[in-house]
Parts: structure tokens; sequence; C-alpha cells
């Protein structure tokens, strides 16, 4: 999988990112910490207001789902402790889809994963470890029963796959150790032995992803480096 | 001697087991998992009890009393108590013209050029439901996130699952026939194929059958009482259990409603009028919601929940010597595998969770893997799948 | 044992030597050492500086860009009074949308029961920070000379670190000449005051609006051009205004 990815393209935000990937395209704000209102208020650890906007339309249920998914990933890796009754709020719109909305949502929260990330490091806000996150599908190869991985698939390959599947992992130790599965969401027809191959083949896209997004981060800060 | 007096005393705090588990779920959890209890009194793999009432409550197969209740419009349903807390799913329909099939028979080009398009998208064969899940906390107001977004994953899983066809779900209607005495028919297409004999009839359909197209639309309403913990496998539990139960009611039109655009040609008014098709449903006669039996699974969930050897300090005052000798050796951490998740405490302070749909075959539907606590090893998922499986053995035996 | 820089992101391995784990370690910002495990990690990407002030001892910070401001103690902040809590108090705001801090009446110098300041909504201060615990509201104090309200001028926001590298070389200047700094070459042109918050605000005051307004735009240009631009652009503002100034 690869991305296309600009890191703090918003310049009235604290963090931001826009990436690309195939037909997806999305971009990111983070605010933060900032003062919550007081019902989102914890006492011991930051608060963390998620909002996703679609492409076309206005949120629905759908977005909400993916907001659910989205904070399962980003809530363990921020280092949360650090600012208690705080608040950060991280919106993401979706520019482009780039993939059936009815049915699939799973090229977008993939990226939404990796958008937000990047931007969470952009505003500063204290990290645990990185993550990166790949859309998988599988197929079966015609007339065989013999199953295809397609890692980031277009529109047409989540369309004519037989289950499709989300995988985030938290990296650490610049980003060549896998610490956990933070996300793993399948859907669709498959069996146990995809499911490993899933997560063994997945980890390997992963790593090269988290590579590459480090890559994108470690530029930014050269960058930032020669320019002062 | 005045400073020795002066020094304060600090008594121990201690609380009963109930008030602790209110102020500090996640201490009083682990204190019960260093004994090897839940809070629940459960074993770690123990799932709750499930109990169902089928298909009670809709029109077609439920009680007497549910049957001769004219408004009550429930096509199947399900009652699921699973502990402390009762899911319950009516299914409702409604009838959509379908737009996309709505064109004319004969001209097969049309259809075979939107099959053509259409064939790499495998679930655009699929339908769903549209659920609206309400969970009862005693309030009233918009509905809350979880509510959202359990609603949301129940449609998509229900969509991936491929457990409903759009063939399925296509009405065949039929047409209501009043003779010259004034009596009234309903013929169907599919009853006059059963018994050839009437060919008569037969021909009659064909000259006044419907020429448009329609699909049912099936809507689920599942409330939760009592909430204790984590309820979106109840909830998928009971959709699954419902559906197994759905009929779905006959349609028909009227003749006269068929005969309408006649009328309409004959007087010369046929730009204004336009064909209105009355589509009714029959109170008596329906038919089962044919559903992929082989695609139905059911869910379960688990939790991994690392043990904090200082929450367990209680219990090590006993033996106190081995104790700070096993806390030298076990330098890593031990985690807990825990089945079907209830309780605020587990709820809350479980981060770390597997929720799976699966058939007792071992075919997945769904899975959800969330590490967001003690990390999740692949000996977890085996185990998770196997304990899995062997609940949706359970679970389907429930079904007559 | 050398001074070590080297590119991190968060959950990094840090490169300490085994031999830095028995030396006493000063864990600055960007490092976050989890109360669980007692492993150090950064927790932010930027620049690692591992250095030994002195043998068996180790300090690690990560230097990193960012635009919303955490007060630490010691710390020279400019902010704007928002308004008075409990009658003993300003209320301070740092940054737009985080918390507020409160600075006491009693943090001004002479300041007694009697004796008040007499600051009013919407003053800007330039002020130290006293205290800042995660968990409570930070105060600030103006307690030494050359702290208290900031008049007229103009206050722009530009990101932390450059708010941080304008003090800092000022510090430097002392010891090293000869480096030429945005301040050194805004004197060449015009008599100025200037009050750099480390919450990233810096208020620059001169003679004229003018001149007010062409350091204003000079500075908020160089927070994004590199340090070999700040010769022109400091140039062509001041061209650009004394045009405006003749017209």
């Amino acid at each position: 999988m690869s991305i296309i990815a600009q890191m703090g393209p918003l310049t009235k935000v604290d963090g931001s990112s826009l990436i690309e990937s195939k037909q997806t395209k999305i971009i990111c704000s983070v605010t933060g910490p900032i003062e919550p209102k007081s019902r989102q208020e914890l006492p011991t650890q930051l608060a963390l207001e998620i909002i996703i906007r679609p492409a076309a339309g206005v949120p629905n249920t759908r977005e909400k789902l993916m907001e659910d998914k989205l904070r399962a990933v980003i809530t363990p890796i921020i280092t949360r402790y650090l600012y208690p009754r705080q608040l950060c709020q991280i919106t993401l719109q979706i520019l482009n889809s780039g993939e059936s909305e009815l049915e699939f949502a799973q090229r977008e929260l993939a990226t939404c994963i990796n958008a937000t990330l990047i931007a969470l490091i952009d505003a500063g806000i204290a990290l645990n470890s990185m993550c990166a996150c790949v859309p998988i599908a599988l197929t079966s190869k015609e007339g065989s029963d013999e199953t295809l991985l397609i890692i980031d698939p277009s529109d047409e390959e989540l369309k004519s796959s037989n289950s499709v599947h989300v995988l985030a992992l938290e990296l650490v130790d610049q980003c060549k150790t896998v610490k956990n599965v933070l996300l793993l969401d399948s859907n669709g027809d498959f069996n146990e032995k995809d499911l490993f191959n899933i997560l063994e083949s997945g980890e390997v896209e992963v790593l090269k992803l988290g590579k590459q997004i480090r890559h994108i981060v470690e530029s930014k800060i050269n960058s930032d480096i020669t320019s002062i | 001697m005045t400073d020795v007096q002066e020094t304060i005393e600090v008594h121990p705090i201690t609380f009963p087991p109930e008030v602790l588990a209110r102020i500090s779920p996640e201490l009083s959890l682990q204190r019960h998992l260093a004994l090897g209890f839940r809070p629940s009194l459960r074993a770690f793999d123990e799932f709750r009890d499930v109990q169902i009432n089928e298909d009670s409550l809709s029109h077609f197969n439920g009680t007497d009393e549910m049957k001769l209740d004219t408004s009550n419009n429930i096509l199947g349903s399900n009652v699921l108590k699973s502990g402390k807390t009762f899911v319950i799913t009516s299914i409702t329909g409604g009838i959509v013209e379908d737009t996309s099939s709505s064109i004319n028979e004969d001209d097969i080009g049309e259809e075979e050029l939107r099959e053509m398009v259409n064939s790499n998208d495998k679930l655009s064969e699929f339908a769903t439901v549209y659920p609206v899940v309400e969970v009862e906390r005693g309030r009233a107001g918009a509905c809350t996130d979880e509510e959202m977004t359990i609603s949301q994953k129940l449609h998509d899983c229900l969509l991936h699952s491929r457990l409903i066809s759009k063939r399925a779900l296509k009405v065949k209607a039929g047409v209501r026939l009043t003779d010259n005495e004034g009596k009234t028919e309903i013929l169907y297409p599919d009853e006059i194929v059963a018994n050839e004999k009437e060919s008569e009839e037969e021909s009659a359909y064909a000259q006044i059958a419907p020429k448009k197209k329609w699909s049912y639309v099936l809507y689920a309403k599942i409330v939760v009482f009592s909430r204790t913990g984590p309820v979106f496998d109840l909830c998928w539990n009971s959709l699954i259990y419902a559906l197994q139960s759905t009929r779905l009611p006959r349609a028909f039109i009227d003749e006269r409603a068929t005969d309408l655009r006649m009328t309409v040609r004959t007087k010369g008014r046929s730009t204004t009028i336009r064909e209105t098709y009355d589509l009714m449903c029959d109170p008596e006669k329906s038919l089962d919601l044919n559903i992929n039996k082989s695609n139905i699974a059911y869910a379960s969930n688990f939790g991994i929940i690392d043990l904090d050897p200082e929450a367990a300090l209680e219990q090590s005052e006993n033996e106190d010597d081995e104790d700070e000798d096993t806390n030298m050796d076990v330098d890593e951490v031990k985690s807990v595998f825990l089945a079907d998740l209830d309780t605020e405490a587990e709820e809350t302070s479980i981060r770390s969770t597997i929720s799976i749909i699966n058939d007792k075959n071992g075919k997945f539907k769904h899975i959800s893997l969330v590490g967001g606590g003690s990390k999740i090893t692949p000996d977890m998922i085996k185990k998770a799948l196997i304990l899995s499986k062997e609940r949706s053995t359970d679970l389907a035996s429930k079904i007559k | 044992m050398q001074p070590q820089t080297v590119v991190v992101l968060p959950g990094d391995k840090l490169p300490l030597s085994p031999s830095s784990s028995q030396s006493a370690l000063t864990l600055g910002p960007g490092i976050y050492c989890n109360p669980q495990t007692h492993e150090i990690i950064p927790t932010q990407a930027g620049i690692a500086h591992i250095t030994h002030p002195k043998p068996h001892r180790t300090q690690l910070y990560v230097d990193y860009d960012s635009k919303r401001y955490i007060p630490c103690v010691g710390d020279l902040v400019i902010g704007c009074i928002v308004g008075t809590q409990g009658g003993d108090s300003y209320r301070v705001s740092l940054s737009n949308f985080s918390n507020d801090v409160s600075l006491p009446y009693m943090a001004f110098p002479n300041a007694s029961k009697k004796n008040r300041p007499t600051l009013v909504k919407g003053d800007l201060v330039y002020a130290k920070v006293a205290s800042a615990e995660k968990e409570l509201e930070a105060t600030l104090e103006c307690l030494d000379p050359g702290f208290g309200i900031l008049e007229d001028g103009m206050v722009l926001d530009c990101p932390l670190r450059f708010a941080r590298m304008l003090l800092f070389e000022g510090d430097d200047k002392q010891k090293k000449e000869g480096t030429s700094s945005l301040l050194r070459l805004l004197a060449r042109h015009t008599k100025f005051e200037i009050a750099i918050g480390i919450n990233g605000k810096i208020w620059i005051k001169c003679d004229t609006v003018s001149d007010t307004l062409a350091c204003y735009r000079i500075v908020l240009e160089c927070c994004k051009s590199p340090v070999s631009q700040y010769d022109s652009i400091v140039k062509r503002h001041f061209k650009e205004v004394a045009k405006v100034v003749e017209e």
C-alpha cells in the first residue's frame, strides 16, 4: 500500500494532514489539548472528540461507526494521562471516498487512521507508539478454491471480493516491531486459515506502510530544521 | 514526646465489595480475577445462558392473541434473555417498487446489460435489514452513540454475511379477481403453477399480471432492557433468531387496478392519468423468508486483561514468603482470557476485546479484534475461535 | 561521552548506551517514562538530544515543533487578560481554546492588599510561569522587572519552535558575537521593543506605527523562511512600508 501524505496543510489548527491513497482522499485536523466542555471532561486523562464528515451529505450512522472504530485505534496510542481534564478534537473530512459507500467503508477507515496518526504527530500530542493501517480484501481465484489476498484493494476489487478487512497494528522501536493488534475488522466469508493469513501477510504490509509514514514524518522534521 | 503524640495514624479505609465495585471498578475486577473469579461469579471461559422465546409476537405464527390483532404488523420476532438483559426484536416490513428492475421483461437485452455491469459486485445481490437499536435507560432524548454504532454494525454485518439475497425479497404479486356474483378470489402466480389443471386461470393471470416489480424491505426494531454490559452480540443473535422465523405476507393488487389502464385508454385520456397499483398485503397468507441457511452465524465476544499483581495484595498476605519469590520470578504480565463480557467493571476496564460471528463449522462472517489494552496473541485468538464455535453450536440448537 | 542528536518518532527505542542506564537520567520535554513498565520512550517526533553534562548524568529531550503551548515552570509567556477570579487573581489566556491560567494580584511587584494591579480585560502581560502541574491550573507571576503589562505595539502568533529560537538566540548572543540574528537585522533599521513569549506569541513595538507594522510583517514571514533569507525579507518590508508612508 502506498500513500501520498502532506503533513500540516492547515495553518489555523494545531495539527493536520492530507492523505491520498488510490482514489481515497482525506484531510484531518487536530486541535488540542484544549479546554473541554464539562460533559466531555475526564478527571485523569485526555478526552477525545472525533468527527468524521462524509464526502457527500451529512454525517450518518455509517460515520458514527467509523468514528467508533477510529477511537478504538487512536485511544491506546495517545499518552492520555499526560493531559488530564483536557480535550483533543480530531476532525476528518473525507474528500473522496474511493469506494461504494453503501457497501464498504474499509478504504476510508484505513485512510482515516493513517491521516489521524500523522495529524496527531504534527499537533505534538504525546504518543506512546506509532500505528499504520491497511485495507485488505480476499478474493477467490477464478475456478479454484484458492484465496487471493489483495492489499489496498480498489473499489472494483472490494466488490468482487469474498471478504473485506481492515488491519491496524501498533508499531514501536523505529517501526520495526509490532506491539499489538489495534484493530482487525473483518466482514464477509472467510475461515480460520484466511484469518491467520491476513494477520501474517498484513503485518508485512503494515510494517512497510509504517516505514513510509516514518519517512514522511522524518522528511518533515528535516525540512523544518533546514528552514530555521 | 509531644511529637510522637501528634503523629497521625493512618486508618486503612475498607469498603463493602459492592461499594468498591462502584467507586473503583478496575480494582474490584482485578481483586476478583486474582482469586480466580469474575465479579459475576462465572468462570473465565463461561458464557451466560441464553433463553429465547421464539416468534410469539408476530402476525402470522405468533400466539392466538397476536394473530387476531389485525393492527399487528410484525413479521418475525424474538425475545432473548441473557443474564439480566432482555432483547426484544421485532421485524416489520415495507414494500418498495423496484425501479431498477421495472424494465419490461421482454427486453432481455437491458436486463442482461444490467447483470453484466453488476456481475462483479457480489454484494449487490444481497439485501440487509434496517435495524434500529434502542437501549432503554429510563430516559428519553436523542439516541446514544452506542445505539447508532450497534445499529450500523448490525446492518453492515448482515449485508456482508450474505444471509438474505435480494431475490428472496422479491414480491410475487397476486391479483384479486371479482367474479360476476361479487365473490372475490386472489390469484397468485406460483399457486397457479402448482395446480396446473387450472390453465384457464393461468392465462387469465397472464393477461392481468402487473408489469411492475416490487421488493420487500425489512426493518428490525431491537429493544434492549436492563443492559448490564456490551450488547452487540445479544442484538445480533436475537436478530438472527427473529429473521429465521420471519414470514413475508403475500401481496396482491386489485383486478380493478389493473383494469384502470384499459379504461383510461378507451376514453382517450391516457396522458393525464397514470396507472396506479394499489398493492395490498394478504392478512392470512404468508411465505417463509427464504434466507441462506448456510450463512446463519451467531455472535460471541471475549476480553483479555492483564493481571495487575499490585491489585492482588490482599490475598498474598497469608503466604508472604512464597509470594515474594513468585513476584520476583514472574516478571512478565499474566493475562486472563474472559468469555462473554458482562458487568460495568468488565466493560470499562477490559480494553482488548475479540468479537466473533461464526457458525459451528468455523465459517466466519465477522471478526473484530480491538487491542487497546493487553496484547492479543495468536493463541488467544485460537482459543476464542474454539469457544466461539462451541457457542455457535449451542445457540443454533436453541431454535427448532 | 559525546552529546548525541538523532531523529526519533513516538515509541522509538532511544539510543541510550548501556552505561547510561546506571547514570542519573534527567527527562526533558517529549520524553515519557511509563509509570508501570518504567520504559523510557519519546512521545514526540523530532530531534532527540542526549547530553552528558557530568559523568554519570544523562539529559534527554526531544526538540519538536508544535503550535499549542503547554505551560512549564520558568517559561516566559505573553498572555491576554480575559477576566478575574475570586477577587484575588486574573484569568489569563496563553493560547486560544486552551485552559486559562491564573495570575494572582499578589504576583506583582510591591503588591499588597491595598495596592492592587490595575489590569483590565484585553490587556497583554509578559509573565513567567510560576507553577505548572498537569492536574492543576497553572499560575503566572510578574514579580521581576521587565514583566507586567505590554502597552501598544502588536502581537503575533508563531510556531513554538520559532519563538524558542528567537528567545534563546538572544541568550547566546552575549556569548558568541557575529551570528546574524533576526533581531540584530531589525535593529539596523529601527528602534524597537520586543517581548517573546515561549507560548508562540511575539509582541513588538516601535516608535512609529509604520515601523511596527514592518516589524510585524517581517517576523510573520520569517517564521516560515530559512535564516538565509532573513536579510532580504527585512529589507523588502522596510522598503515597502517606507513607500506607503511617502505616498
